[in-house]
């Protein structure tokens, strides 16, 4: 199944960070799929296949990094970035080997968040367009 | 992410006021901003709550989240506060978890937010 390469699925728990983070990715035109935990984000991905998926790796129900290891064994092929405050480290270390392609740190600026995930789409329409 | 300019201590009217602290937001987030400083304030009275049973996960957790959001909606001070509330709550150190929870009620108590 092809990916949505204008959707972003914002995986969090925290409601502060899911809004914001959601405003923002709908003013840069990007639709947004919301999930509170990790079984939940993985249930709407494995549906909706969006281009990108922003995981929060501490989540109730199912943790981001079981989520992740999930969606990749049954097949998701778009672009993981694991929202997590730690930059190094066993938790980043195991984010990384779980699925995710790259880390996006907490606390998350409009900024950076701007342009990681205006890469990752446009690298998700060059990968369709391929 | 939100503040467009922060603005210094303005003048009290009274010597024993603590300074005003402005920060100035996209009108567009004004919504958001207000949402989630009304959420903050709410989580102080769980702090209370939480340190008067000596709950330190709740606690751990609301520093932890408090770290994660506070700069992106423009308050930086919010993460730094959330993050010794984290420490402290991991610590299990009540002096210190009250000398933080003081410290953000002042902090909100002294932000005046504006919009445009």
């Amino acid at each position: 199944m092809a990916l949505s390469s204008q959707s972003v699925l914002v995986a969090e728990d925290n409601e502060d960070i899911r809004e914001l983070v959601s405003h923002q990715l709908r003013r840069m035109g990007v639709l947004v799929l919301l999930a509170e935990d990790g079984q939940r984000a993985m249930d709407v991905a494995l549906a909706e296949r969006p281009a990108l998926v922003l995981m929060d790796m501490d989540m109730p129900v199912m943790s981001g990094f079981d989520a992740v290891a999930a969606l990749r064994a049954q097949g998701y092929r778009g672009s993981i970035f694991a929202l997590t405050a730690y930059q190094d480290g066993p938790e980043a270390e195991r984010a990384l080997s779980s699925g995710c392609d790259a880390l996006l740190g907490k606390p998350i600026t409009s900024e950076r968040l701007r342009n990681r995930v205006a890469q990752a789409l446009e690298r998700a329409v060059q990968g369709a367009a391929s | 992410m939100t503040a467009l300019i922060r603005g210094g201590p303005e003048d009290s009217e009274r010597a024993n006021v603590l300074p005003v602290l402005t920060v100035r937001v996209e009108k567009d987030l004004e919504t958001l901003v207000n949402r989630f400083l009304a959420r903050k304030r709410e989580d102080l009275d769980r702090v209370r709550a939480a340190l008067a049973t000596r709950d330190f996960e709740t606690i751990r957790r609301i520093g932890h989240d408090l770290k994660g959001a506070g700069e992106g909606f423009g308050f930086p001070e919010l993460s730094a506060f959330g993050a010794a509330l984290e420490r402290a709550a991991i610590a299990r150190n009540e002096r210190a978890l009250k000398e933080q929870l003081a410290a953000v009620e002042q902090f909100l108590s002294r932000l005046r937010v504006t919009f445009r």
